[in-house]
């Protein structure tokens, strides 16, 4: 299973860097945040672990600050692409295991693509895309909160539930959350005759459907309840 | 069902027997596998192919389907970058490594 990262590291404190290192912060991680601005990083000082004003694109200051225990980094550097290409590449030998890049631009999404970067984010877009989803009609995300205190979230299933059905799991009794959904990939050939991963969805699954190792299950249920169910 | 997995494997097994350089027929035999969800024999299927010809792009492209089936992320997407190394229009190792990358073009 995916270790639950502890230790993060922002890479540029404009307004997506700070929200992202904020929220993290007041969910009890440690962050630490550079940028080169000093007004930035005063502003930023009480709100995460550390903030330190330093330009990553000096490979050696930023090794300087000891950042290899990071878990994940998060690039987001304004509209310098260069520059959080090179830095990404540069954290991304440094042995951070998991770096995460804001794109401006879908040629600069492709470019770090290819060097490296495991997740890249179009903040602006991906939000956009939310709200006009939102407007329209009810969709279900990753994440949802659906009333202050309840969630929907989406999870990879946890190894406690493997080759059991959903009446074995009896997770509404154990964890007063539920099931609502199950995503599962199925090993398919495509219509050119090569391997793929079909995703299939089950909504609302019967209670003799069999989890595997593998599938994404999407519960619901209180805050502290869907936390005490990730944690198992 | 499993009959004709069966007999297809044993067919594609009796025709690398006569040729072992039947690249094409050792692909076919991985993507059996695949589908069976043997995934490990999937891998080394496609290992071996790539040791008798290094620039196999369809083995480079199922090895990493089957590494990401097998949840070895790093390694598939090693693999569909390598992909794209060999064929920068290979649409599929693209859409499969943006997928990995939660990135989705054509909005950015």
């Amino acid at each position: 299973m995916e270790k639950i990262p502890k230790q993060f590291v922002v890479i540029g404190a404009g307004k997506f860097g700070s929200s992202v290192a904020i929220t993290l912060s007041k969910l009890g991680y440690e962050v630490t945040i550079l940028d080169k601005d000093k007004e930035k990083i005063q502003n930023m000082s009480s709100s995460v672990t550390q903030a330190i004003q330093l330009d990553a694109m000096d490979e050696k200051a930023l090794k300087s600050v000891n950042i290899e225990e990071a878990d994940v980094a998060i690039v987001s550097i304004g509209k310098q692409m260069a520059a959080s290409i090179l830095i990404t590449m540069m954290l991304k030998e440094m042995g951070i295991s998991k770096v995460v890049t804001k794109a401006i631009s879908e040629a600069h999404g492709k470019v770090l693509s290819r060097i490296g970067a495991d997740r890249i984010v179009f903040p602006e877009r991906e939000m956009g895309i939310k709200l006009a989803n939102a407007l329209i009609s009810p969709t279900l995300f990753d994440y949802v909160e659906i009333a202050p205190g309840y969630d929907i979230i989406e999870v990879n299933a946890p190894k406690f539930l493997w080759e059991k059905t959903l009446s074995e799991a009896r997770v509404r009794s154990k964890y007063q959350i539920e099931i609502i959904a199950i995503k599962q990939t199925v090993p398919r050939l495509d219509g050119s005759g090569d391997t793929t991963l079909e995703e299939e969805i089950n909504i609302v699954p019967p209670a003799d459907t069999l989890i595997h190792d593998g599938d994404r299950v999407v519960i619901i249920g209180a805050k502290d309840k869907v936390a005490r169910f990730r944690e198992k | 069902m499993n009959n004709n997995y069966e007999k297809e494997i044993a067919k594609l097994m009796a025709k690398m027997q006569e040729n072992p350089d039947d690249l094409d027929s050792q692909l076919e035999l991985g993507k059996l596998y695949f589908i069976r969800s043997e995934f490990d024999k999937a891998i080394e299927t496609y290992r071996q192919v790539l040791l008798k010809d290094a620039a196999k792009v369809s083995a480079y492209y199922n090895l990493g389907m089957a590494y990401q089936a097998r949840k070895m992320d790093e390694q598939a997407k090693q693999m569909f970058r390598k992909v794209l190394e060999l064929d920068h229009d290979h649409k599929a190792a693209q859409e499969a490594l943006d997928k990995m990358l939660n990135f989705k073009p054509g909005g950015g």
